[in-house]
């Protein structure tokens, strides 16, 4: 599918079948779930970056069914149609942004997603403790849900931010890995 | 215009949701599931939980020994049927390609409608003859009540063993609901 | 007509007959076919055993988004499969036709072996000349 097409598909959707909710509770709901992380591994920020993985994780796996719902979408047919599908319709319906697609690998395994804004860190600064603002990944609770979304639909994939504007970084990128396609499951008994 | 079961089988194989109408108790003489003898009403969910339905009557023990070889249980039932469903829909992509889908079957006796979700979630509708295609409904089913009820219900797990956290009061309800809106 | 293969299964499942006539299904090896003709006769047995109802038969139409499969069981186990597109009118028709020119140029070969693949010229001609004339 085109980047047109979905980002029609994806603007459609957002204005007609998703309920809005004020920008300023995600926001403030997010971030005291950071400060909260942050204090209870007492400044760990390895490991509250892999926390917010992992409860990213478990949204992406409820999320990608109401993703189905809402827009009727099926399988994309390769990993550049689900790159799109992802920046135009995914992020649109759920945060209203539409971070780019760039950075292409040459085998189409590999790309970045690019965000130009950000809802969940506005307002934000990083505590100024000289580790955080090379430790700490603030929204990585996205790159679980990417990664928790796309096993549902075969595809195992490694997603890490490379720059955040909260560390001082000139963009906010992650990048995105098709590591193998996961096959059907067999029913026991039969390979 | 009768509808005769619902099944929902996951990414794993299994089946985690059956829910019954109109069966005649003496050709299921059922050997699976639940508690013995009561007489409520029931609907089954794969681990043999039963919640009330309005459904016909399902006797569990009911001895029948004028059945030899009778018929099968609603376990084994289920199996089946994802068998068939299984490799009737592996079989339409090895002829036709990875983008055509199984969509239904019908025999002299019933219609079997399918419904497989890109999550590999795979819904599945056994009706009367008469019925027309009603994959449409088993989407909408997906749609308005699994993903409503089921998968935003925070308590309930992700993967569903043995059905555990599909049979929600609400699910029920609506499937119910929209079920007899179907049929009439 | 839109009709897009055909396929005779004997009474115990094995594929005795395939044909293409129009583009539309993919091309399979032989081996891929005779794995398929046996997973569908073990299909077809289990659809009448999962029936609701008693008393019902085995699989008779199937549907997908590109085709249509009718399977015509005879009363001696064979089974015949047309693959046809989805809109196509009379299958019934063409199913009755074909199963006539099984019994007469099959059926009625002494050298024909029963159960074994087809290898009748005359079924062949006659087939194709039922199935494609009119395309």
């Amino acid at each position: 599918m085109s980047a047109n097409k979905a980002a029609r598909i994806g603007e459609e959707v957002w204005k007609t079948r998703i309920d809005k909710v004020n920008a300023e509770l995600v926001t403030l709901t997010y971030g005291s779930i950071v400060a909260q992380l942050c204090k209870d591994y007492e400044g760990d920020y390895i490991e509250v970056n892999k926390q917010l993985e992992k409860m990213g994780y478990n949204i992406g796996l409820r999320l990608i069914e109401d993703f189905l719902a809402k827009t009727n979408m099926g399988k994309c047919i390769n990993f550049k149609e689900t790159a799109e599908t992802i920046s135009k319709i995914g992020f649109k319906v759920f945060l209203n942004i539409t971070p780019t697609v760039t950075n292409w690998t040459t085998d189409g395994k590999q790309f970045s997603l690019t965000f130009e804004e950000n809802p969940l860190a506005d307002f934000v600064e990083l505590p100024d403790d000289g580790r955080a603002q090379n430790e700490l990944w603030y929204s990585n609770l996205l790159c679980g849900v990417l990664r928790g979304s796309l096993e549902m639909v075969q595809m195992q994939v490694d997603a890490h931010f490379v720059s955040d504007v909260l560390r001082g970084n000139e963009v906010t990128e992650m990048r995105v890995t098709l590591i193998r396609t996961i096959d059907d499951e067999l029913p026991p008994g039969e390979d | 215009m009768t509808i005769y079961s619902f099944y929902i089988f996951d990414r794993h194989c299994e089946c985690i949701y059956i829910k019954q109408w109109h069966q005649q108790d003496k050709f299921r003489p059922t050997s699976s599931a639940g508690p013995s003898g009561t007489d409520s009403p029931a609907s089954l969910t794969g681990d043999g939980k039963r919640s009330s339905a309005g459904s016909t009557l399902l006797r569990s023990n009911d001895t029948n020994p004028s059945r030899p070889g009778g018929r099968l249980s609603v376990q084994d039932d289920a199996k089946l049927i994802f068998g068939v469903v299984f490799s009737l829909r592996n079989m339409v992509r090895k002829l036709s390609g990875p983008e055509d889908s199984f969509i239904s079957y019908r025999t002299g006796a019933y219609k079997l409608h399918y419904y497989e979700t890109p999550t590999n979630l795979k819904f599945v509708l056994l009706t009367d003859v008469k019925m027309n295609n009603l994959r449409v409904v088993l989407h909408q089913i997906y749609v308005n009540l699994y993903v409503e009820f089921v998968v935003k219900n925070p308590l309930s797990p992700v993967e569903h063993h043995g059905g555990e956290g599909v049979a929600v009061e609400l699910f029920e309800m609506g499937l119910d609901g929209f079920i007899r809106t179907i049929q009439d | 007509m839109g009709i897009l293969s055909i396929l005779i299964l004997n009474k115990a499942g094995g594929l005795i007959y395939q044909r293409d006539f129009n583009e539309g299904l993919k091309k399979l090896s032989s081996n891929d076919y005779l794995v398929l003709a046996g997973t569908f006769h073990g299909v077809h047995a289990i659809t009448s055993r999962i029936s609701p109802v008693p008393g019902s038969g085995g699989l008779e139409v199937m549907e997908s988004e590109h085709f249509r499969m009718q399977c015509f069981q005879t009363l001696t186990g064979t089974k015949f499969l047309i693959f046809a597109q989805p809109h196509q009118p009379n299958i019934d028709v063409i199913v009755k036709r074909v199963y006539e020119l099984y019994a007469d140029y099959v059926m009625k070969n002494p050298f024909y072996q029963i159960e074994m693949p087809i290898r009748c010229e005359a079924f062949d001609r006659n087939l194709l000349a039922y199935i494609q004339p009119r395309q």
